[in-house]
């Protein structure tokens, strides 16, 4: 039966709306609404934009009471040791130091500018650098338990430094284990990048890659330290742990350190609008206009370099890249624009407070990366089971 | 007024898994657009090629006569939006962040205020304004799928393409989700093509039904009336069936019921014998 014309009718398109007889009323009505937009007296919408502002200050309250309690934390790490320097002493040094005029008491001055400043500005940027790396690796490859550590960088300038001290390639001073580590790390970045390319692998088989190399790295530092000597074993071990205390947080590795974290971190918060769309799902991030396949790769890279660089110096300090992002979103939320500089900032906090109680609470100074786990790892139980259930 | 065309496209997720096979399509006018058919026929495909989710092995895509592979994902996306089935199961941000994602492209063009006005009355045409700080993970699925809706209208784009945005929807979300994207395609001059499992609300508010069967071919293009034959649906998708003319679903007070509009209705019989397995 040919269609009649009258049923032919009702099937075409109404450029004007109003006359097509399929449409109700109340949707009719709910279009014509959501075409005018919405009047600028209305209540409901004001009061949505007001809330929507106010969770944005809170976000630059949680940012900001890090940033003081590093600021107190740091003066309190400068008066640790043995030359005793009261802890408004550090901070008119370092104001003097900023303002460019000459303390008068230049024994002070040297123990705080040259020996104590390098391990609270290692802490700082060093765990600004992880929590971000942890943040951005978590977000792009939709994985809650992706860090430096599960994507095998951290195994894999472990390897690296224990070959170089294994094998006493430290006449350089430890020059070379910094090469050497930094080095290695860029092998499970590269493997994970390699498999994305050739098998289009998904954001989880990325992860497993990352900790097949991390175990291949693990079982390679072990066997070198079995045939290690016992001197050459104990800086192995320390650096293993991740300390602080590292021969290589010196004054003059700051520049390298403070130039890699603030690029790097900086780069991230300029694509954290970015990663946004990429953690909703590479087929809705390509549909949105972006090359997820090219960006997430890119962002690996400089996650492995954040990470790599100031694993190199300190060692393997664990947890914090992992749990900082973690906390932090249980505050403010996943939104990536704000996640990424209030982890930065926390993970900053996390780590000198971290080292200050490592070095005050026994009568042996304890590494930062144990006192990380002792301490981070209940407190990340204790938050897991009273978190709201929807953080992730 | 954009247009999408695909010459005898192509493509197999292996080589002997082939999906979508030589399939040829022009969508030059404004209008609501459904693609229906059995499973595994490649109706999500024909979406993936046309936001270069995935490349076809053989065929080109035209979007306003230029071959997509020569466009940039970003100059695809201003005029194509998407919104795949998703879910977002590792971290959650707020629905209003969420649907703000939409508007990644007018980022740089808007106030972050013109952004959220944009997204407040979206959430409003769905009736979630009431979510929008609630987390996107503590919500239910339906509500999930009135969000990623609302995603896709934020982009503002030419084109909309919707993966089955009645799914999970209650029978008066369905019947309205699908009123308002027709309703919207007119309003706005939009082509908006969603692919759809339900043949009747299908039937009622779609301008065109593409029909797709197997083995990845189109099987007819259409007015519903023309598509939603008992012929077509028994052939395509192995399912006795009656088509009757129905005028009682008009409520249109402006329309005369004496002047004879119906649209087709289809009531299911039962499933025929499966001839093969997949």
């Amino acid at each position: 039966m040919p269609p009649t014309s009258s049923r032919e009718r009702i099937m075409v398109f109404y450029s004007n709306s109003e006359e097509d007889p399929l449409l109700g009323s109340s949707v009719l009505e709910s279009v014509n609404n959501w075409d005018e937009g919405v009047a600028e007296d209305d209540g409901r919408f004001t009061d949505t934009l007001r809330q929507y502002v106010r969770l944005i200050k809170f976000r630059y309250v949680f940012i900001a009471v890090c940033i003081v309690v590093i600021v107190i934390v740091a003066g309190f790490s400068m008066t640790l040791g043995p030359f005793n320097i009261s802890f408004a002493e550090t901070y008119e040094i370092l104001w003097s130091h900023i303002t460019g005029n000459a303390y008068p008491d230049t024994a002070k001055d040297y123990i705080v500018w040259e020996t104590r400043l390098p391990r609270v500005i290692f802490g700082v940027f060093g765990g600004a650098s992880l929590a971000v790396a942890g943040a951005v690796m978590q977000s792009i490859l939709k994985n809650p338990l992706a860090d430096s550590y599960t994507t095998g960088v951290s195994s894999g300038a472990g390897f690296g430094a224990t070959l170089a001290m294994a094998a006493g390639f430290t006449l350089g001073g430890m020059t070379n284990v910094v090469i050497f580590a930094f080095l290695f790390s860029l092998i499970p970045t590269a493997v994970i990048v390699l498999m994305s390319k050739i098998s289009s692998a998904s954001p989880t088989t990325m992860i497993m890659a990352g900790i097949g190399v991390m175990y291949v790295f693990s079982a390679g530092t072990t066997v070198l330290m079995l045939w290690s000597d016992p001197q050459a074993l104990s800086t192995i071990y320390s650096w293993q742990v991740g300390s602080l205390s590292n021969p290589n947080v010196l004054f003059k590795n700051i520049p390298i350190i403070v130039v890699t974290a603030i690029a790097g971190i900086a780069f991230m918060c300029a694509m954290s609008g970015k990663v946004n769309v990429l953690a909703t799902g590479d087929e809705s991030a390509k549909a949105l206009g972006i090359d997820a396949d090219n960006l997430r790769i890119i962002l690996l890279l400089i996650s492995g370099l954040l990470a790599a660089a100031i694993v190199s110096f300190v060692g393997i300090v664990g947890f914090v890249g992992l749990v900082s992002p973690h906390i932090v979103r249980m505050f403010i939320g996943a939104d990536n624009r704000y996640l990424l500089p209030a982890s930065a900032i926390f993970g900053g906090m996390l780590m000198i407070v971290a080292d200050q109680i490592g070095r005050v609470a026994l009568s042996t100074p304890l590494p930062v990366g144990v006192v990380m786990a002792f301490l981070g790892g209940p407190l990340f139980l204790w938050l897991i089971l009273r978190r709201s259930k929807d953080v992730w | 007024m954009t247009s999408i065309e695909l010459k005898n496209v192509s493509f197999g997720y292996t080589e002997d898994r082939i999906v979508l096979n030589d399939v040829s399509l022009v969508i030059d006018k404004p209008g609501f657009y459904c693609i229906i058919g059995p499973n595994g026929v490649g109706k999500s495909t024909i979406v993936k090629c046309l936001n270069k989710i995935i490349e076809p092995q053989k065929g080109t895509i035209l979007v306003d006569g230029e071959d997509i592979k020569n466009l940039k994902y970003k100059d695809l996306a201003v005029k194509i939006g998407y919104v795949p089935v998703f879910s977002n199961d590792a971290f959650s941000m707020s629905v209003v962040d969420t649907i703000l994602v939409g508007r990644f492209n007018h980022t740089k063009t808007c106030s972050r205020s013109e952004n959220l006005r944009k997204v407040y009355e979206t959430m409003r045409l769905l009736h979630i304004e009431g979510l929008a700080y609630k987390k996107f993970n503590a919500i239910s699925a339906g509500q999930h799928q009135k969000v990623a809706i609302a995603r896709g209208l934020v982009q503002e784009t030419p084109v909309l393409i919707l993966d089955e945005p009645t799914a999970n929807l209650d029978v008066k979300y369905q019947v309205y989700v699908m009123e308002m994207l027709r309703a919207i395609s007119e309003k706005k001059g939009m082509i908006v093509l969603t692919i759809s499992h339900d043949l009747n609300i299908t039937a009622k508010y779609a301008h065109q039904v593409i029909m797709l069967a197997k083995p990845g071919v189109v099987h007819a293009v259409g007015t519903p009336d023309e598509v939603l034959t008992q012929e077509n649906i028994t052939h395509v998708y192995g399912v006795n069936c009656r088509v009757i003319n129905d005028d009682q679903c008009i409520s249109n007070p402006k329309i005369d019921r004496s002047c004879n509009l119906s649209v087709p209705h289809i009531i299911l019989g039962e499933a025929l014998d499966i001839e093969e397995g997949e």
